[in-house]
């Protein structure tokens, strides 16, 4: 596919990686490139210097001829102006990022009449990430597959945990529920485990079931706490917002504290019944004040990265129980997983997860397609979201049959409308969706997962 | 007053009060009583109104201290005329009428006559009447009828006189807005005569007792109020006095449709919920009294929506209420209804406002950093309002305390003197231990007379005007 991307900071630096990995022709289009020097060396990437609003220069990049144009430049409305200015260019499809800072939604009703086929809005996709996290005790991370249907969890094992030594194919026997373990990181290298593997401390596994299922594991595992009521939230910008408007809902006691008066009053008129605080949150007399010792849970997600990870520190010092860090531009792991903090949010992996999702799904919108995705943090693995059409070579073969990669697992089969965690006899039929797990950056379409 | 428009909108309402004095005219013709008591005062209003309209104005603008002058000059200068008829009519002191003529137009319901069967028909007409001008005010009246020059800031002059602290407009235009209002007015009067008189009641009596409910005046043509009156028709009344409670805009969204953001509004909610709290409340500790049920709930339902709309009528004797109702019953007289609505008291919308700024003065001291915008249906509230808001309450109880000192020098005991203040200030009208204000001397008159003009026009113009004087 033909795709040009408008506007190269942090999203579209990280968004053309993926979509370089997906086999497609990218084009970048900036100002400048000064700060992408790395990217434009070491990718696959052709680019064009120049204004993304001026049509010469779109017209230079190949707007003419190209199938999608993903715009995320720094404005919401350079993004609208610069999708319309495509699409009447000949665009096939376009996609904005848009903030929608005032959440006015305005930009979603007139979709139509500018012509983005997709809006991308991160910040609303984090603070729903978030809130699903925070939905579930005890888990680090939480994603949705199969329309909400099915469930992955990742958690830490603890030193006391029943977890601890336990191998898999005993751990599925005792706990008598349907999961699957698909993923385990250990020291920093992320596995597909396999039925005799044993689990170890300070391993982050990561969890798939059904909700009812995750849920008989999580009784299991004893790490059914208290649900989370009480969450601070580090900063008052629009995924606050966006994530306290969620928490609300589910009833939890919102506290946001954040520096700018202005600010504050805005969120106050937004947010009825969280407690706006007017503080600077570097002051520990304010998180002490604010009750730090006794919250559920600390967020970070100051605009300010470095920041965000020694409040997240001081949390983990004041033993707050659940901690997630936004860290948006810091691209050194090790540092993270060393400074102990549990879960880190990344605004721009989560807006790219949905944008390749959009490009595999116009791709192969005839083929058998990909349709969710879900991108671990190294970039090593990806969990996928399949709809089987009659192109599939392996139809009605039991699994254990099929010629699969090594590196591919099948984590779950939707069959209308149950969902099958599968075994080696299950065998894959026309109009299944599959859930699966692989570590190969080619997967293209359903067939490259067999040898 | 330097201001010549000023004596130019003086001048057009007192004509207006003139042509409006033609009814009661009218009335003495159909009952063949003296029409003297009416035509000269409509006359010298109306020369007053047309010599005072002929000054030549240079400016035609309107600031926002000239619509409080007008609007309070013009109270005072209607309440005069209108007190004149009574003079004329019946051998009552000067001082007597105008506190009887302030009573009808302010909506309040005190009256000075003991003996009210035994007054004319055109005078018992002619305080109806005044009830049903003042309620919903006769600036706006006058604002509604008469072709306004094109650059007026009229909302200056509705901001003096409507009631309440939300002057919201929900029509562009202000004109088209009054209309609407006076239809809804009228078509609330004009409902009640109907139902009263498929009821059995007369058409003169039922106009009378309608224009007193929907004005949630109280004067009425019996000496003992509305006792005689069947149960029906205590019901419709009771029914109608809550209706005129409610603020008028509702029934302008519930007219073009938009039931959702009728019911949305937060003091219609408490009016409701407070109403049916209250009357359950009532009901509980006076059933005893009465020899039925039924005939226990009817009396504590239309005395107690008599008082919280400001009304004023009453049907049985209620000074047999114990105390605890006694209390309830004076909090409701003062703070009254909906604002927007023709009641009394200092409205619920205030009340609304003032328990949350508790709130987040509370909050405020628990969080010394938060910060809480106080919103009332869903619009955040600046601190400006806010802080009027604080002002006028704290000016409604100083005031309160002040005229109750000034009518504690007549030595009755402390009873009659806080119930006549309450009553007369919240515009009510009804209260324990007092039956009418005959034994009052002149001095407490004059101070009830301006307690009820203050409590009326929501203290601030009256202030203003005099504070202007003094310049």
């Amino acid at each position: 596919m033909k795709i040009i991307v408008v506007g190269i900071g942090k999203l579209g630096d990280y968004l053309s990686k993926s979509l370089v990995r997906d086999l497609n022709d990218v084009t970048l289009v900036d100002v400048d490139f000064e700060g992408s020097r790395t990217l434009i060396n070491n990718e696959d990437v052709n680019y064009v210097t120049g204004n993304g609003l001026s049509a010469d220069i779109l017209i230079e990049a190949g707007v003419k001829k190209c199938d999608l144009l993903i715009s995320v430049m720094d404005s919401d409305e350079k993004n609208i102006i610069c999708s319309l200015l495509a699409k009447k260019l000949g665009a096939k499809n376009t996609i904005a990022r848009i903030r929608d800072k005032d959440n006015n939604n305005s930009v979603y009703l007139l979709k139509k009449e500018i012509g983005i086929s997709y809006i991308v809005n991160p910040e609303y996709l984090t603070a729903l990430n978030i809130a699903k996290v925070l939905s579930i005790p005890s888990a680090l991370e939480a994603t949705t597959f199969l329309r909400g249907r099915l469930q992955m969890i990742s958690l830490k094992i603890k030193e006391d945990s029943v977890l601890n030594g336990i191998t898999i194919n005993s751990l599925i026997k005792k706990c008598n529920s349907e999961i699957i373990i698909c993923a385990v990181l250990r020291d920093g290298v992320t596995t597909i485990p396999k039925g005799s593997f044993k689990l170890k401390v300070n391993d982050k596994i990561n969890v798939v079931g059904t909700i009812k299922d995750i849920k008989i594991f999580l009784e299991y595992a004893d790490l059914i706490s208290e649900p989370t009521k009480k969450v601070i939230i580090a900063g008052g910008g629009t995924t606050s917002f966006y994530l306290a408007k969620f928490l609300l809902d589910m009833n939890m006691k919102v506290k946001i504290i954040e520096i700018n008066q202005d600010r504050c009053k805005q969120l106050s008129e937004s947010l009825d019944k969280a407690l706006i605080i007017n503080a600077d949150i570097s002051n520990q007399n304010v998180l002490y004040e604010e009750g730090i010792e006794e919250t559920d849970a600390f967020i970070s997600l100051t605009s300010i990265d470095e920041e965000n990870i020694v409040y997240s520190m001081f949390a983990s010092l004041k033993k707050v129980p659940r901690i997630i860090t936004k860290v948006n531009h810091i691209d050194l792991d090790g540092v993270i997983e060393a400074s102990n903090i549990d879960t880190v949010i990344t605004p721009h992996r989560i807006a790219t997860d949905s944008i390749v999702k959009f490009v595999r799904a116009l791709k192969n919108s005839k083929k058998s397609s990909c349709e969710a995705l879900y991108t671990f943090d190294d970039d090593s693995f990806e969990i996928q979201e399949f709809s089987i059409k009659d192109d599939f070579k392996e139809l009605d073969t039991k699994i254990k049959d099929m010629h699969l990669k090594e590196s591919v697992l099948i984590i779950a089969i939707q069959r209308g409308r149950n969902i099958i965690i599968p075994n080696g006899n299950t065998v894959i039929k026309e109009n299944d969706t599959i859930v699966l797990i692989d570590n190969s950056d080619q997967l293209k379409n359903i067939n490259d997962i067999l040898e | 007053m330097k201001n010549k428009i000023i004596y130019k909108y003086v001048g057009k309402v007192l004509i207006t009060f003139s042509i409006l004095m033609v009814l009661p005219i009218i009335v003495c013709l159909v009952y063949k009583e003296n029409i003297s008591y009416f035509l000269y005062p409509a006359i010298m209003c109306f020369l007053t109104g047309l010599l005072l309209s002929r000054i030549k104005v240079e400016k035609k603008y309107i600031y926002a201290k000239d619509g409080f002058i007008i609007v309070s000059l013009s109270w005072i200068l209607i309440s005069l005329f209108g007190s004149i008829p009574l003079s004329l009519s019946k051998s009552t002191d000067v001082v007597s009428s105008i506190f009887e003529a302030i009573s009808a137009l302010t909506t309040t319901g005190s009256t000075v006559f003991e003996d009210v069967e035994s007054l004319a028909h055109s005078i018992l007409f002619w305080r109806s009447y005044m009830h049903f001008i003042g309620g919903m005010g006769i600036i706006t009246f006058v604002m509604a009828i008469v072709p306004l020059s094109k650059n007026d800031k009229s909302m200056h002059l509705l901001n003096a006189e409507m009631p309440g602290n939300n002057s919201e407009k929900i029509v562009a235009s202000t004109k088209k807005m009054l209309l609407y209002l006076y239809c809804i007015y009228f078509g609330l009067t004009i409902s009640e005569i109907i139902l009263l008189g498929l009821g059995g009641v007369k058409f003169f009596d039922s106009l009378l007792i309608s224009m007193s409910t929907t004005s949630t005046g109280g004067l009425t043509f019996m000496n003992n109020s509305l006792a005689t009156l069947s149960s029906y028709s205590k019901l419709i009344v009771a029914i109608f006095m809550f209706l005129s409670g409610v603020n008028f805009n509702i029934y302008f969204l519930l007219i073009i449709k938009k039931f959702k953001n009728a019911f949305k509004s937060e003091e219609f909610k408490v009016y409701v919920v407070m109403a049916i709290i209250s009357v359950f409340f009532v009901f509980i500790n006076t059933y005893k009294l009465y020899n039925s049920f039924l005939s226990g709930a009817l009396n504590s339902l239309f005395h107690t929506l008599s008082i919280m709309t400001s009304t004023g009528f009453s049907i049985s004797n209620i000074n047999v209420y114990p105390s605890s109702c006694r209390v309830l019953l004076l909090f409701l007289m003062l703070v009254s209804a909906c604002g927007g609505s023709t009641c009394g008291g200092f409205k619920i919308s205030r009340l609304i406002l003032m328990f949350k700024t508790i709130k987040r003065d509370i909050l405020k001291i628990i969080h010394p950093n938060s910060i809480h915008v106080i919103k009332v249906d869903n619009k955040s509230v600046s601190d400006e309002v806010i802080n009027s808001n604080n002002t006028f309450l704290f000016l409604y109880a100083t005031l309160i305390v002040i005229i109750m000192f000034i009518v504690s020098l007549n030595g009755f005991n402390f009873d009659v003197t806080l119930n006549s203040v309450f009553s007369t200030f919240a515009n009510t009208g009804l209260c324990f231990n007092i039956y009418n204000y005959a034994d009052f001397s002149s001095l407490s008159k004059i101070a009830l007379s301006i307690g009820m003009l203050l409590g009326r026009l929501e203290i601030f113009p009256l202030i203003v005007l005099f504070s202007d004087l003094r310049k």
